[in-house]
């Protein structure tokens, strides 16, 4: 009984606690995909690194404590955002005229028409054909 | 159970970020060596933070999500192989 006394309690996360943890991982996990999406050359290792880093870098290991449920509701968080993410762009990337899922592999898509040009970013190491 | 589940979806973000990566053969210990480092870091981080027994789901999620995404990507560049013509 005393043993038990001088036990720390174990930390017990509330249920907003866990809420906010496993929005938190959401939206890494979101952002993840997307920096993944528009970046612009083929994977290098140090992209892999640095999102590895973000996924489960200092920040995590600071601001859950361990061995309670918070990482968990972080994990199946950054496991919705990301694969959300992932499943709205494979529906995305099939429903749209001259796309196939080949734009998985090098970003590849109908050619520009002469009236078009690219003002934004370019998606999966694309790089655009300007048809003659 | 939550965390048991948390190191599932951790591990299943990890695998597929791994899957990214395509190995070149001349640089196959660099890209070895920086690969097994990446997992041993998700798998201390997750024993960390989940205890011992979340290290196991994490590790079957991580192979499932890797295998998965390298067939998938082998696949897609099998039915839509490289243009030429750039």
């Amino acid at each position: 009984m005393l043993q038990e006394a001088a036990q720390p309690a174990a930390e017990v996360a509330t249920m907003l606690q866990k809420i906010g943890a496993g929005a938190f991982g959401a939206v890494v996990g979101w952002y993840v995909y997307y920096i993944n999406r528009w970046r612009k050359d083929d994977v290098q290792l140090s992209d892999i690194v640095t999102l590895i880093g973000a996924v489960g870098g200092a920040a995590v290991l600071a601001l859950f404590p361990e061995k309670t449920d918070l990482f968990g509701a972080y994990g199946i968080g950054l496991a919705s955002g990301f694969f959300l993410y992932f499943s709205i762009l494979v529906i995305l990337v099939n429903k749209a005229p001259g796309f196939n899922s080949g734009w998985f592999i090098d970003g590849r898509g109908p050619a520009l028409s002469k009236d078009q040009a690219i003002v934004g970013g370019k998606g999966m190491g694309s790089t655009p054909q300007v048809e003659d | 159970m939550l965390v048991t589940l948390g190191s599932i979806g951790f591990g299943l973000v990890f695998g597929w970020l791994l899957g990214l990566y395509d190995i070149r053969p001349e640089k196959l210990p660099t890209a070895i060596t920086a690969l097994s480092g990446a997992s041993i870091v998700g798998a201390g981080v997750t024993t960390w933070l989940g205890g011992l027994s979340a290290t196991a789901p994490f590790s079957v999620a991580a192979l499932t999500a890797l295998w998965v995404h390298t067939q998938w990507r082998s696949e897609l560049r099998k039915r839509y192989p490289k243009s030429t013509n750039t």
